[in-house]
Parts: C-alpha cells; sequence; structure tokens
C-alpha cells in the first residue's frame, strides 16, 4: 500500500521537505513531485519497514516538516553572526584560554 | 572597630604640609636613618628624649611639656593601637593618620572618593571632590612599607578614574614592593579600553590582582545595583581584556536581596564564560555607607539563602574555579561551604555578639562588622555546643 | 533616597533581540535547545516559536535565561558573541593535541577463545603471531615523535602477556628515549590476568604498569563469553584482580566488560558483580559490531534498540545504589555528562568529531602494519584494509598523519557538516565513528536514518539530560560523577 502527502508550495519549503524525508529515510522513500500549488509527496515504504498507520505517520511527518522550517528559519537569521563567532573562534587574537 | 584618622590639640611642628613617617621604638636607631621615624614612647615615664628623630609622639602629653624636641604630637587615645613599624601621617594641623599598621593582615590604601558608579550597597559613598592627594600620600607610602609586607589593597572610589597615575601605582609598587601581592578593586569598566589592560600589563607586576565585582549574569540587574547604565557588557569586556593579558582578576558578589535571586545563575555564568578567573568572593552585606539607606531593599538574612549560597558554591567548586566566602558567621552557613569559608578580610574588623561567648566555634568564626552588630544581623546567630 | 534610580529605569526599553545559533529537539514533551558550545535550555514549544519570531518579552524569565545562556543578545549584552568565540575556542582547543593513546598489539596469541573476537589466534607459533623487537622499537619511535606531551602506551593482544619479552623491551626503550624528551609517559596492559604471574606483578610494580581486566559480569556469564581449557576465565580474572590490588594498589586495575547479546539480558547482574569486586563503576559498554559480530549477522539481531533498554535499566539501577549512598558511577553517562555540564572534552575517542581515529589513538600491530583504531584492525582481519594507514617499516609519524587514507575518513564524517548532525541537537555532545558507519554502511559517514550509533547516543543523550534536568537528586549524583 502507498499514499500521498500534499504540502502548499506557498507555505512550505522543498526544502524542508527533503530534510523531514531524510529523517524517516529509514523507513520509507518519498517521491516529490510539483503541481501549480502543491508538492506531492507519494511515500513508498521500505520493504522490511512497517508504516502501520498511515494517519499517525502523516502527523509525524508533517511536525517533523514544520520543525525542519523552523530549523531553517533558525539558521538563516543565525548564519551571519555564527560565521562572525567562528571567524573569532579561529583567530589568533583575544583570549588564549586555559594556559 | 579602630579609628585610622584622629587629630590632637596638643601637638608641636616646625614643618609646613605633612610628614610621613615610621613608627620606632628603637632608642638606638642608627642616626641617619632617625629622620625617617617617628619616635614613639610608649611608657610613663619621664626619660630623655633621644635626638634626631622625625617626630616623637605619646599618650602622655607631659613628656613633652618641658622637652626642647621639636615635631611632637599627643596621640589621642582611641589611637593608641600605634606601634613600630606602622606608617603614619602627621600634618601642620594636628592630624594624624595611621595609613599602614604593621601588624594588621592586610592594609587597604582608599586612593579617591569618586567613582562612576553609585551602588546600593556601596561602604564609602562616592564624593565628586577632587582627591588626588589620596593617591599622592599612597605613593609616598609604598616607599616605607616594609618589604616583607605579603599582600595590600588598594580600594575606591574607582582606582582607574586615575587612568595613568594608578598605572605608575602599579608600577611603584613593583619597584619597591616586588615580594608583595597587590589587589586592587576597580568596576573593570576602564579596562574595556585594551590600550588601558595592556598599560597595566606593561608593568609586568608579578602579583596584581584586579578585584571586579559582577553581581548578576542579569545586566538590568548589575547596572541596577551600580546605578549606571551599560555597567556590565563594559564590565565583561574589561575582564576578557585582562584575561587575554594574562592578569589576575578576581570577581566579587556581595549578596543582598537583589542579587541573591540569580546568585546560582550567576556563578554558573561565570563558571561557563569566564572560566579562567582567579578567584571569586562571595561576601555579606556590611551595613555601612548607602547600605543603611537603602537597606529594606537589600536585607536578607544570611540564614535564609545559606542553602542558595550552597548551590553557588557548589557550581563554583564543580568547576574548580577558587572561591571563598566573607563576611558570613559560621551559624548562618551549611557545613558543605566551610572549606570555602574565610574569617574576614581584615582583622581587626571582627566583633562578636553575647550569644558567640558560649560558642565552641567562636576562634574559626569571621564574626560580624561592628556596623552589623549596630544596625542589622542575622535573626539566627546561634552559639555551636 | 532620591538619588537612587529605581530598578524600571534599568529595564532594557529596546525589545529587539538578535538570534544566537542553536539547535533544539523534542524529547517527553520538553523542547530541548542547545547553542553554539553545547549549552542548553528546556523549554515549551510556544517559547521556542516566539524565540525565533522576535517576540520573547524582554523581562521574562525565558528571555532572561536565553540570553544568559548565549542563545539570544541585546544592547545589554554584545559580548555574548565574544564569550561564545572563546568558549569554541576552548572546546576546538581539546584537539590541538594529537594522539595520546598508543595500542601496541604484541601477540595475536590467546589462550582464550571468545567467540566474537576476530584477531586472536590459538597458537604457538610465536614468529607468527608477536610482534618482534625490531618492530617494536620502531612503533615506540613513532609514538614518541608525536607533538602529545602525553603518551600512553596500552599492550593489546591476543593476549599480551604471552609475550612478556617484548612489553618489557618496549618499557625500557620507551624510558629510555624518553629521557631526552621528556613526554608525559604512562604503561597499561590490557590482559584477562589469566596468565599473570608475580614475576610480571613485580615488573609492573617497579615500572608503576596499570592494568586493564575483562569482567563481563559473574561466573555463568563471564565464562560463556570467553571460553577456554578448563572453563574457568571468571575465577582467574577475579583471582588476578585480587592479586593486582594487593601488589600494585586498589585502583591500579580497572576492569572493561563486553557486552554480548546474553550481557542484554540483565544488566543488574553484572553491576551487582562489579560492586561485590570492588569497582567504584561499571561502564555500560556499548555492543561492537565487528568481528564474530558483524560476520554473523548478531548483531542486527539485537542492535541498539535492545542495547538501549539495557542501558536504561542499568543506569537506573545505578542511581537506586548511589541513593542508598554508596558511590558507584556509570562511565559512559559520566563522560557524556562531561561533555554535556563543562566545556572539556573527556577524550573518548568514539565522541569527538573530527572523528578519534589515529587522531585520539592508533594501533601498532604485531606485524608493523599501522591502524587507525582498535577497530579498523579488526576490520582488516575479516579483510578490509581501508583503516590500514601505514606500515611502521616504511611510514613515519608525518607520512602518516597526513595520509589521504586517515584524512579522508577524518574530513568526510565530521559532524558540522553532516546531514542530520548538522542541525542535530546533540552534536555538540556526539562525534564521527567512520569505522562504525564504514563497516555497517560502506561508507565514512552513513546514513544517520539508519545508523545505530545515531540511534544509540541520540536516544543516551536525551535520557541523560531529560533525567538531570528533571530531578535533583539525581542531578547531584549525576554532578558528582562529573568531578
Amino acid at each position: 500500500m502507498s499514499s500521498s502527502l500534499n504540502f502548499d508550495s506557498q507555505c512550505t519549503s522543498l526544502e524542508a521537505i527533503k530534510k523531514a524525508a531524510y529523517v524517516f529515510s529509514d523507513r520509507c522513500a518519498l517521491d516529490i513531485s510539483e503541481d501549480e500549488s502543491s508538492y506531492i509527496c507519494k511515500i513508498i515504504p521500505k520493504k522490511d519497514s512497517t508504516i502501520d498507520n498511515y494517519e499517525d505517520f502523516e502527523i509525524e511527518f508533517r511536525n517533523e516538516v514544520l520543525d525542519q522550517e523552523l530549523r531553517i528559519e533558525i539558521a538563516n537569521k543565525t548564519d551571519g553572526v555564527k560565521n562572525l563567532i567562528l571567524a573569532f573562534a579561529f583567530s589568533k587574537s583575544g583570549l588564549s584560554d586555559n594556559d | 572597630m579602630l579609628q585610622l584618622r584622629g587629630s590632637t590639640k596638643d601637638f608641636h611642628c616646625d614643618f609646613i604640609g605633612h610628614k610621613m613617617l615610621i613608627i620606632s621604638d628603637d632608642s638606638s636607631l642608627p642616626f641617619p636613618l632617625r629622620e625617617k621615624y617617628a619616635y614613639i614612647l610608649k611608657e610613663n615615664i619621664d626619660t630623655n628624649l633621644p635626638d634626631g628623630f622625625g617626630a616623637y609622639i605619646s599618650q602622655n602629653a607631659s613628656v613633652f611639656s618641658t622637652s626642647k624636641h621639636k615635631n611632637w604630637f599627643h596621640i589621642p587615645q582611641y589611637m593608641d593601637y600605634m606601634e613600630a613599624g606602622d606608617i603614619i601621617n602627621f600634618k601642620d594641623d594636628g592630624s594624624i593618620w595611621a595609613i599602614f599598621r604593621s601588624n594588621a593582615k592586610y592594609n587597604t590604601f582608599l586612593l579617591t572618593e569618586r567613582c562612576n558608579h553609585y551602588c546600593l550597597m556601596c561602604s564609602q559613598p562616592p564624593k565628586s571632590k577632587e582627591d588626588s592627594w589620596l593617591l599622592e600620600r599612597a605613593m609616598e607610602a609604598i616607599e616605607l612599607i616594609p618589604r616583607d609586607t605579603v599582600r595590600m589593597g588598594f580600594s575606591g572610589g574607582e582606582p582607574t578614574i586615575y587612568k595613568e597615575k594608578l598605572i605608575d601605582l602599579v608600577e611603584k609598587c613593583r619597584g619597591y614592593l616586588p615580594q608583595t601581592a597587590i589587589d586592587i578593586l576597580s568596576n573593570g569598566r576602564a579596562f574595556s579600553d585594551p590600550e588601558y589592560a595592556r598599560l597595566l600589563h606593561k608593568i609586568d607586576h608579578p602579583n596584581c590582582m584586579i578585584c571586579i565585582p559582577i553581581y548578576s549574569d542579569v545586566p538590568e540587574i548589575h547596572n541596577y545595583v551600580v546605578q549606571s547604565e551599560d555597567a556590565f557588557d563594559e564590565t565583561i569586556q574589561g575582564i576578557l581584556n585582562l584575561k587575554a593579558l594574562n592578569q589576575k582578576v578576581e570577581i566579587r558578589i556581595v549578596i543582598h536581596q537583589q542579587t541573591i535571586g540569580r546568585l546560582v545563575e550567576t556563578c554558573e555564568y561565570i563558571s561557563r564564560n569566564l572560566l579562567f578567573v582567579d578567584h571569586v568572593a562571595l561576601m555579606g552585606l556590611e551595613i555601612t555607607g548607602f547600605t543603611r539607606a537603602n537597606l529594606p531593599d537589600l536585607w536578607i538574612d544570611p540564614y535564609d539563602y545559606k542553602d542558595t549560597l550552597s548551590q553557588a558554591v557548589a557550581v563554583l567548586n564543580r568547576s574548580k574555579i577558587n572561591n571563598s566566602v566573607y563576611n558570613h558567621q559560621l551559624c548562618t552557613v551549611n557545613p558543605d561551604v566551610e572549606d570555602n569559608y574565610v574569617h574576614s578580610i581584615s582583622d581587626w574588623k571582627n566583633e562578636y555578639l553575647d550569644e558567640c561567648n558560649k560558642c565552641s566555634r567562636k576562634h574559626e568564626c569571621g564574626g560580624f562588622f561592628s556596623s552589623q552588630i549596630l544596625y542589622k544581623h542575622s535573626d539566627h546567630i546561634k552559639a555551636f555546643s | 533616597m532620591t538619588k537612587f534610580q529605581k530598578q524600571n529605569f534599568f529595564q532594557n526599553t529596546n525589545e529587539s533581540y538578535e538570534l544566537l545559533p542553536f539547535r533544539f529537539a523534542r524529547i517527553n514533551g520538553r523542547v530541548l535547545l542547545t547553542n553554539l558550545v553545547g549549552e542548553y535550555f528546556f523549554t515549551k514549544d510556544e517559547v521556542l516559536k516566539s524565540l525565533v519570531d522576535g517576540t520573547l518579552p524582554n523581562d521574562s524569565d525565558d528571555y532572561l535565561n536565553l540570553r544568559s545562556l548565549h542563545f539570544i543578545c541585546d544592547d545589554q549584552t554584545q559580548s555574548a558573541k565574544q564569550l561564545l568565540g572563546i568558549k569554541t575556542r576552548t572546546k576546538l582547543s581539546n584537539y590541538s593535541n594529537l594522539t595520546s593513546l598508543h595500542m601496541f598489539v604484541i601477540s595475536l596469541r590467546c589462550e582464550h577463545s571468545c567467540p566474537y573476537c576476530q584477531v586472536s589466534r590459538q597458537s604457538d607459533d610465536k614468529l607468527a603471531f608477536d610482534m618482534s623487537y625490531e618492530t617494536a622499537s620502531k612503533a615506540v619511535d613513532f609514538a614518541l615523535s608525536g607533538p602529545s606531551p602525553r603518551i600512553k602506551i596500552e599492550f593489546q593482544g591476543g593476549e599480551p602477556l604471552l609475550n612478556f619479552d617484548t612489553l618489557k623491551f618496549i618499557v625500557h626503550d620507551a624510558k629510555e628515549k624518553n629521557e631526552a624528551i621528556g613526554k608525559d609517559l604512562s604503561f597499561v596492559i590490557a590482559t584477562n590476568l589469566a596468565v599473570i604471574t608475580d614475576e610480571i606483578l613485580d615488573y609492573c610494580k617497579l615500572h608503576d604498569i596499570e592494568i586493564s581486566t575483562s569482567l563481563d559480569g559473574p561466573a555463568s556469564l563471564h565464562n560463556h563469553n570467553r571460553p577456554r581449557p578448563g572453563n574457568n576465565s571468571y575465577e582467574l580474572a577475579t583471582e588476578g584482580i585480587k592479586k593486582v590490588r594487593e601488589k600494585l594498589g586498589f585502583d591500579k586495575v580497572n576492569a572493561l566488560m563486553t557486552t554480548t547479546d546474553k550481557s542484554l539480558d540483565d544488566p543488574r547482574i553484572i553491576i551487582d558483580e562489579y560492586l561485590k569486586q570492588g569497582f567504584s563503576g561499571i561502564f555500560l559498554r556499548p555492543l561492537s559490531p565487528y568481528g564474530f559480530a558483524i560476520k554473523t549477522k548478531k548483531y542486527n539481531a539485537y542492535g541498539s534498540k535492545k542495547w538501549f533498554e539495557f542501558y536504561k535499566t542499568g543506569l537506573e539501577y545505578i542511581l537506586e545504589i548511589n541513593k542508598s549512598g554508596v558511590h558507584f558511577r556509570e562511565f559512559y553517562s559520566a563522560t557524556i555528562l562531561k561533555k554535556i555540564l563543562t566545556l572539556k572534552d573527556p577524550g573518548y575517542v568514539d565522541l569527538r568529531s573530527p572523528a578519534g581515529i589515529g587522531i585520539g589513538g592508533i594501533v601498532y600491530n604485531y606485524d608493523g602494519k599501522i591502524f587507525a583504531s582498535d577497530e579498523g584492525r579488526m576490520l582488516a582481519e575479516m579483510g578490509d584494509n581501508t583503516f590500514e594507514i601505514g606500515n611502521l617499516a616504511t611510514d613515519n609519524f608525518k607520512d602518516v598523519f597526513l595520509s589521504d587514507k586517515l584524512l579522508d575518513p577524518l574530513e568526510q564524517s565530521m559532524t558540522t557538516s553532516a546531514p542530520r548532525c548538522s542541525e542535530c541537537a546533540f552534536e555538540q555532545y556526539c562525534g564521527a565513528d567512520p569505522v562504525f558507519h564504514y563497516a555497517t554502511t560502506g561508507d565514512f559517514l552513513g546514513k544517520k536514518a539508519e545508523s545505530d550509533f545515531c540511534y544509540r547516543n541520540y536516544n543516551t543523550f536525551s535520557h541523560l539530560l531529560d533525567t538531570y534536568d528533571s530531578n535533583l537528586e539525581t542531578r547531584s549524583i549525576f554532578e558528582s560523577w562529573i568531578n
């Protein structure tokens, strides 16, 4: 048996869907296609794995997509400062900590 | 409590201004040295005063009445602690100031009363008037202080307002007293200028600790306690600049109602971010200066925060940060902080309550500041059996 | 006094704040946030959302705590970025000293015939399976030529005591050569203690050599795991432990368990055995997928899910022991907690990124081959030389440490850039295990969704953090473990 999940492409990023798919890659593969307004994700379960309940799986998957969206947002908002901090960490100036 | 400054009407001097001298009771001191010393006559006996000393002092005025000697001062009774080795500043108006006591474990030099903070619990309420003569006296005193002095301190006000002149003082200490560890109490903000930190570093004093308060990990609370906006970040920056140059830094936290709420978090902040500081001092409240005015906003019974204090000490110990608990009474702390418990910073402030006379551990206990006895102390002072 | 400003005067009026890099995970209905250097904060979903939206009220406790822990900074706390930089550097400095652990496989021969062991030989042929003096001398030169100020030489086998002459040669050779170099040099023998003698112990005492032995549990379990003629491995091991303590000192011997499918039935009887033998803790070791285990597909049969249940039961039991007043540690948890709660690295080679292979520990095989890790050596015994990174006969320290055979797996497995790892809330506590992932999936990185390494560590981190943060009593026990 297989099933499909649709995501509104206006409010969901493809990157988040792909990242979520990777999280569940032990249980299924995702065949992603796109029409005018949505991403259509066909779930292809792995042979030896069991997705007992598609409703539960859908909830789990959609929540994971939301979390991934949030992660992408955090990364976008903090990439600049992260580079700044790492540049400082690798620079010669400033504290030489315990020595 | 000892009074370090006094004055007498019964004196004679032929100098103008002031004269700083070391007390000596040695009547056979070699003549060339005597000029730098004030001869102390302790006994009430009518004896011939030795010649050539810079000044003569006694509690017994009558010895001077027939004397041919100049520069004598009748010492008021409240200054009877004076003894050989003490450094005394005499002024031509009869004022006498014990600037350094040879028998004290620790001497502190007040360098100024000016400050850019206005701490709620300041024991030395800041004044704005020019007082750089205090620094000048300290500079003079350094030449007279015994070379084997273990440790001494400089406080304020905010000593860094002197900028380069404070650095000169440190340099003079290194020159005259290379064996003596020095503490400088500062809010650390001046060192947020890396150039200023570098000036201090250049002196290369072998044992100079800058003692800097951080009252909370929450900037708004720290700034409120010190009554200055933007203080927190500048102080942190100052500490980082000093430690980047391997200068010794102590962090001081005075525990009161405004700081107790985040004391543990503050110690956690220190253990995560300032692991490299050399010492953390957790200090009880002295009921003097501004503290008395702000007492309702500051007072919390040490007995009521003893578990929090234990937690704070545990956090620091776990991170292997040296730390000490000052100005507390043994009966108001949990046994688990006793390894970090310190009698007191200075030896002559300790006083006790009647209850304490029954206590089997009085000799281990730091006791009280006289201000605490007078105005406010824990309701839970209880003798150990 | 009117001269003093009220508290609200100092309230931050600028409501905007800047997010600092952080990651999150969901644990038991709570949200765990971890920042760039692994400082953590538990909170609710709403707080996470409002934090990211920029709408967290700046007088809320969550705001104050998150700012203090360097998840956000504002006008008042610009120092946060510099402090994070310093902390990052402190963590990285843990890696500045290459390779302090040097494992010398001085004999493959062993009188045990443990089924999970892939490397040992039942043989009397000393020439074929023992390390020669010549090879040993080269290994010592190699070990001492690295930059680490601390060098620990661990004698491995087979049973290293079956080649005691070479062991003695190495101790003397290393001490002599180190005189001019002045490194902090120490020795440990990994032995099953079956063939230990008074003569050997006297020698160990003279040279301050420590003993690391195996104890899998009570006699039934231990002897089942470790067959030998006479079926008395347990008796010899426990007598040996006693002897070592008498001769060398109580703390000069530690024991490691090998976890097998039979062990997983009940951790409590194993823990009881360690208590009984007077040990101050136990390492509830993950199961090794190498050697016999991977070959016979036994590994997948119980896998890490079963191990995790085993670990949880064991940890709970150990916490009960501590609550009764007996100080007893679980070393795997202690290692992880140290990584979570401090910036110090406990030096555990399996939880490092870059991985610990080669740069954390290195193996000199009896025949002069150099392996990046003990597991890499076992893989070679199974016919795969991927982690053979050099040969003492031809290569020096620099050749080996700059070789692609070592650098490729290190680079390709870094967690900061690995899919899923790079966004994992536990990345700062975890590590890369290129040998494990290569052995199980064929590439150094592995697929994290299917990785047993990932499953085990993700769940262990979650469980430890959740337990640490929920219970004050447990918290203080955990804290006593990391000191």
